[in-house]
């Protein structure tokens, strides 16, 4: 059994008012394609995300939780509608604005190929603070780390590293530099049950103690019940929203919108 | 920015193979800018050497001018005060024979002061009588001859006398006399001559100037002083030029050489960052700009290009002091012009960095979502269109049209602007032109086969990358042509001209006496020989014009004449004389004129023609038919031998084995075709030289940026091959496939590169040699059908590790995703 991973407060923590949208969308579209052809992946969705908030997104296959999580951080812009991330509407920035807010603002865990596999597990957690050129704080690192378990493979190279180490580095860059933001798309997808649900824990306790909002895209309902909320997609809609989710709750959501 | 330079280091660390390419584009070329370079400065310098070395041991320096005749003119310079010694510098030319070889010999005069010689000897004995000599180890070895043995010296007077070498130095460079061979002997040796030159040295060096002003003042007219220091540099400076077309040959290929290089890297960026994109995706994700994520792949380059460029230049270093040693001008020892050679390196680095430029800004087009993709697709470049073929064509059409008018003009500079220009515009046209060649290239492949099917598609759907790879080969084999084509018509032409004007490609003369039997038939003997014949002279004197000019008359026999001038065996008529055509000219006399000859106490009616044959044979004046001397009762001496080469012989095997007739014979002096046009023929012998070393850089640079681009094919196709394999298709097959996609880069690349350089390389020789020759094309068909078959191995050889690589996909990862 992994144990759950705690992390002990390290020095000033920032605090954010709760209540305060940390993300928020207003009638997104995203349409793919023209005419015929055209697909609509995304089709007026309006959702607000607290700061502190942790929410996972739920729907069937194609039903656009993809698509909607690439265009609140800004990977994506959307055919029509407003995005915003920490009061800044991403409409108007160019390239380096929207590189900057990724770089400080906001984390990334996916499914598989986070890290770059030629920088060590430490290069790789570092990255984003090195590229901001911001200092490293070694106590936090290690820190972080350690609740993480991986304080002694930190000089080891990706490919060197098991699957679960390899995400939980991945969940390790996103915490370091503390951003408002850490989006995860399937984070746990190809990790074993108890890898899965420890590193969870951690982005859990990520949100409740350093008020860190986490947007987080998952098939798998327990997963989901790590969440303070659930929003259920399907055709490019918001169909249902479910706030202290278990899984029975999930389960007849999803059930709904699959039939 | 260290950020930048870890994630760059990472790179380099983790796949050195990749950039493999690169260091090596970037050492062949900054090898060569080093070579040259390093060349150039220990070449200079031992030049510098050469010409300064015997004045090195002598405070001042005194000359004389042709109208100074007394032969002591200098033994007023020892009453002046400060004056040490003073010794004259003698020199005479003289033929050597004996040993191996014969030819021109420099005699110079040793000092007799001997604190004024400028060299130890390493063997034997200085010379001390008229009859000793001495000379470099590398000139007796030449001649075949040791110290103790004799040579024969033949004198401008013709008096041939018996040396005996009794002593060998060990100069360590080749003397430059313009002659094939340097003794030093005894003032002893030269009885009578009026030196030219004399070594003063001093007791007190600083009233050089002083006593200047006062051997100057001692000196008779026509006589000069001047400081040793200041001779030897204006020695060196007249030698200054003699590495400059060297020189400038090698710049010319380190320039080439560069620009494949540029070629290659830029194509090998290219391939290192689709196989990236997912990385680079992730650096834009996880916050890098677009300026970091270029500055890394520069940094890279500045990496790779820094190792390429360092390596290089150590390398060309060694190359370059190989060369002048090869040419005998190292005599300074190895000489680095560090400027040159720092400027090397960085012209290695800012031709990587370059090169990388645009391959970096495409990596800032990847957009960050691609990290969280499945498929990495390569980023498609700006697609450059029409626009970039019509103003590479226009571009070309214009050079075109300039060496058009250079090749009729006969004009070098303008034939060189001309080349330029269609540098330039082929440049800027070909990617396109191949890109747009390649799908006919594809079906006509598909005709062959499955495996020639595939490699034909997949050709044609990465064609700008197909292009661009060929585009290394184009360069390289365009500039083989061009040289091949050149030096092979530069040289029919050169050898057409030298038969035109001396259809006698080699005589042997003696000064009067019969040729010796042994030398007739020595040189009967020689295969490159068609006919040969003893020819007899008589003295005659041509009484035309007021005063009678002696000379001799040459007399034909039927063989020789047949050949060589028909006119003369005309039965009908009075007998004809050739002449030179400048004779007949200056003395107002036409074609067909009487001339009156007299030869002993008989005058000989003939009628005059104007023949190279009496132009280029030196001291005759007249030939005629030896049956034509008969009739008249007059009894030529069998003096010479004359020669005529078969058609398309070989101008230097021809030489060699005359001389080494010569050499046994004492009595007989060459003339004749092989005496001319050997310097013409040295430079087009090292520029086909020079073609075949090029061909071998670039088979390497084509081999480097081939494999990585079927390499990259191979990643980017690995699901495609997994299914053929799972779909039962065998290795081999694979293995044909990437061979068959290679041959074909290769084959379209050398094919464009000869098309494009024989024409360029014919209006350059023509432009160069059509002012003195009517130019002879002649395509060097060896030296392009080796160039066809090293594209096809190239192109075998590039795609053995693709092809490892692709053998071990299993058939399953095609299955899977
Ligand atoms: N780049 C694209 N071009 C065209 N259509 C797209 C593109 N990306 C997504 N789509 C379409 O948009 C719809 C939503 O896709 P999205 O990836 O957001 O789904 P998802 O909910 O994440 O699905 P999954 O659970 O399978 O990951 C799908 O129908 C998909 O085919
Ligand atoms: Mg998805």
């Amino acid at each position: 059994m992994c144990p759950a991973v705690r992390f002990p407060t390290v020095g000033e923590v920032k605090t954010q008012t709760k209540r305060a949208d940390m993300v928020s969308c207003r009638n997104v579209r995203k349409t793919y394609g023209a005419g015929e052809s055209a697909v609509r992946a995304v089709d007026g969705v309006s959702a607000d995300f607290a700061a502190g908030e942790f929410t996972a997104i739920m729907g069937p296959s194609g039903s656009g939780k993809t698509t909607l999580m690439h265009l609140l951080a800004g990977l994506d812009t959307p055919t029509e509608g407003s995005t915003s991330v920490a009061g800044t509407s991403l409409a108007g920035l160019d390239d380096r604005a929207l590189t900057d807010l990724r770089r400080d603002r906001i984390g990334f865990i996916f499914q598989a190929f986070n890290l770059l596999p030629t920088l060590t597990a430490r290069q790789n957690i570092t990255l984003p603070l090195r590229l901001a050129g911001r200092p490293v704080e070694p106590a936090r690192l290690r820190v972080i780390t350690d609740a993480l378990q991986i304080g002694d493979r930190l000089e080891h190279r990706p490919a060197e590293l098991s699957g679960g180490q390899q995400q939980r580095v991945a969940v390790a860059r996103a915490l370091l530099a503390q951003p408002a933001v850490v989006f995860a798309d399937e984070p746990t997808g190809a990790l074993d049950i108890a890898t899965g649900r420890a590193l969870l824990g951690g982005l859990r306790d990520a949100a409740q103690q350093y008020g860190q909002t986490i947007i987080m895209v998952t098939h798998d309902p327990g997963a989901a019940t790590y969440a303070d909320r659930v929003l259920v997609m399907a055709d490019g809609r918001i169909h249902d929203e479910l706030r202290q989710p278990n899984r029975d709750t999930i389960l007849a959501s999803l059930a709904s919108v699959t039939v | 920015m260290t950020m930048i330079f870890v994630l760059a280091w990472a790179q380099v660390r983790t796949y050195p193979a990749r950039l493999l390419a690169i260091i090596a584009a970037v050492l062949l070329a900054t090898g060569f800018l080093a070579a040259t370079a390093t060349f150039a400065a220990t070449s200079g310098e031992g030049l510098r050497l050469t010409a300064a070395a015997p004045l090195t041991t002598a405070d001042i320096v005194l000359d004389v001018d042709s109208s100074v005749r007394d032969p002591g003119w200098y033994r007023a310079v020892a009453a002046v005060p400060n004056v040490r010694s003073v010794d004259p510098q003698y020199a005479r030319t003289v033929s050597v024979f004996g040993g191996d070889r014969r030819g021109s010999a420099n005699v110079q005069s040793l000092a007799s002061t001997a604190a004024v010689r400028w060299f130890d000897l390493d063997h034997g004995s200085w010379p001390t009588g008229a009859g000793q000599v001495i000379a470099d180890q590398r000139t007796l070895d030449e001649l075949g001859v040791g110290v103790g043995d004799t040579l024969t010296f033949r004198q401008d007077d013709g008096q041939p006398m018996t040396v005996t070498v009794t002593g060998s130095t060990d100069l360590g460079f080749r003397p430059l006399t313009g002659s094939s061979f340097r003794f030093y002997a005894d003032p002893a040796f030269f009885p009578g001559d009026v030196p030219p030159a004399a070594l003063v040295t001093i007791d007190d060096p600083n009233r050089i100037a002083d006593t200047i002003d006062a051997i100057k003042r001692a000196l008779p007219a026509g006589t000069s002083a001047m400081s040793a220091s200041v001779a030897a540099d204006q020695a060196a400076a007249r030698f200054a030029g003699g590495n400059t077309q060297l020189i400038v040959l090698m710049l010319t290929f380190a320039a080439v050489a560069l620009l494949a290089s540029v070629l290659v890297i830029a194509n090998t960026f290219h391939v290192v960052i689709v196989q990236r994109v997912r990385q680079i995706a992730l650096l834009r994700l996880v916050g890098g700009h677009r300026g970091q994520v270029s500055r890394v792949l520069l940094a890279e380059a500045a990496i790779t290009g820094t190792v390429g460029a360092l390596v290089g230049a150590a390398a060309g270093i060694g190359v370059g002091y190989l060369g002048a040693d090869l040419l005998d001008i190292s005599g300074g020892g190895l000489r680095v012009n560090p400027v040159a050679l720092v400027g090397s390196v960085l012209v290695g680095i800012l031709a990587t960095l370059t090169a990388a430029w645009l391959p970096a800004r495409r990596a800032t087009q990847v957009a960050p979502v691609r990290a969280l993709q499945e498929a990495a697709e390569p980023p498609a470049g700006a697609v450059h269109g029409g626009r970039r073929l019509v103003t590479g064509a226009a571009i070309a059409v214009i050079a075109i049209a300039v060496l058009t008018v250079a090749g009729i003009g006969i004009s070098l500079p303008l034939a060189l602007v001309g080349g330029l220009l269609l540098a330039a515009g082929l440049l800027i046209a070909l990617p396109r032109l191949i890109a747009v060649l390649l799908p006919p290239v594809a079906r006509l492949l598909e005709r062959f086969g499955v495996a020639a099917g595939l490699a034909g598609s997949s050709l044609s759907q990465n064609a700008r990358r197909t292009s661009a790879a060929a585009m290394a080969v184009v360069v390289g084999s365009a500039l083989i042509a061009c040289l091949a084509v050149a030096a092979t018509t530069g040289r029919a032409t050169v050898d057409a001209d030298l038969e035109a004007r001396y259809p006698v490609a080699v005589s042997a003369r003696t000064d009067g006496g019969p040729v010796d039997r042994k030398t007739v038939r020595a040189l009967a003997a020689i295969p490159e020989l068609s006919v040969t014949a003893t020819v007899g002279t008589v003295d005659a004197e041509f009484s035309d014009i007021g005063k009678a000019t002696p000379a001799r008359l040459a007399a034909l026999p039927a063989a020789l004449a047949s050949r060589l001038a028909p006119e003369l065996t005309a039965s009908a008529g009075p007998p004809v004389l050739l002449l030179p055509g400048a004779y007949l000219a200056a003395r107002g006399l036409s074609e067909g004129s009487p001339v009156s000859v007299g030869v002993g106490n008989r005058t000989l009616q003939f009628v005059a023609r104007a023949s190279r044959l009496a132009d280029t044979t030196g001291h005759l004046l007249g030939v005629t038919s030896a049956d034509t001397l008969t009739a008249h009762g007059v009894t030529a001496v069998p003096t010479e031998v004359w020669g005529v080469a078969r058609p398309g012989f070989d101008r230097a095997a021809l030489a060699d084995k005359a001389n080494a007739v010569a050499a046994r014979d004492p009595g007989v002096e060459l003339g004749g075709g092989i005496t001319e046009g050997s310097d013409i023929a040295d430079v087009l012998a090292i520029l086909l030289g020079l073609s075949l070393a090029m061909l071998g850089v670039t088979v390497i640079i084509a081999l480097l940026g081939i494999a990585n681009l079927l390499g990259l094919s191979v990643i980017e196709r690995t699901q495609e091959m997994a299914l053929l394999r799972a779909l039962g298709t065998r290795r081999g097959r694979l293995r044909a496939v990437l061979a068959i996609e290679a041959v074909t880069i290769t084959l379209v690349g050398a094919a464009t590169g000869v098309v494009i350089g024989a024409p360029v390389g014919l209006v350059g020789v023509t432009a160069t040699v059509g002012t003195t020759a009517t130019p002879v094309i002649r395509l060097p068909w060896a030296q392009l059908a080796l160039l066809l078959i090293a594209a096809v191995v190239t192109g075998v050889l590039a795609s053995v590790a693709p092809a490892r690589r692709a053998t071990r996909i299993a058939p399953a990862q095609g299955l899977t995703r």
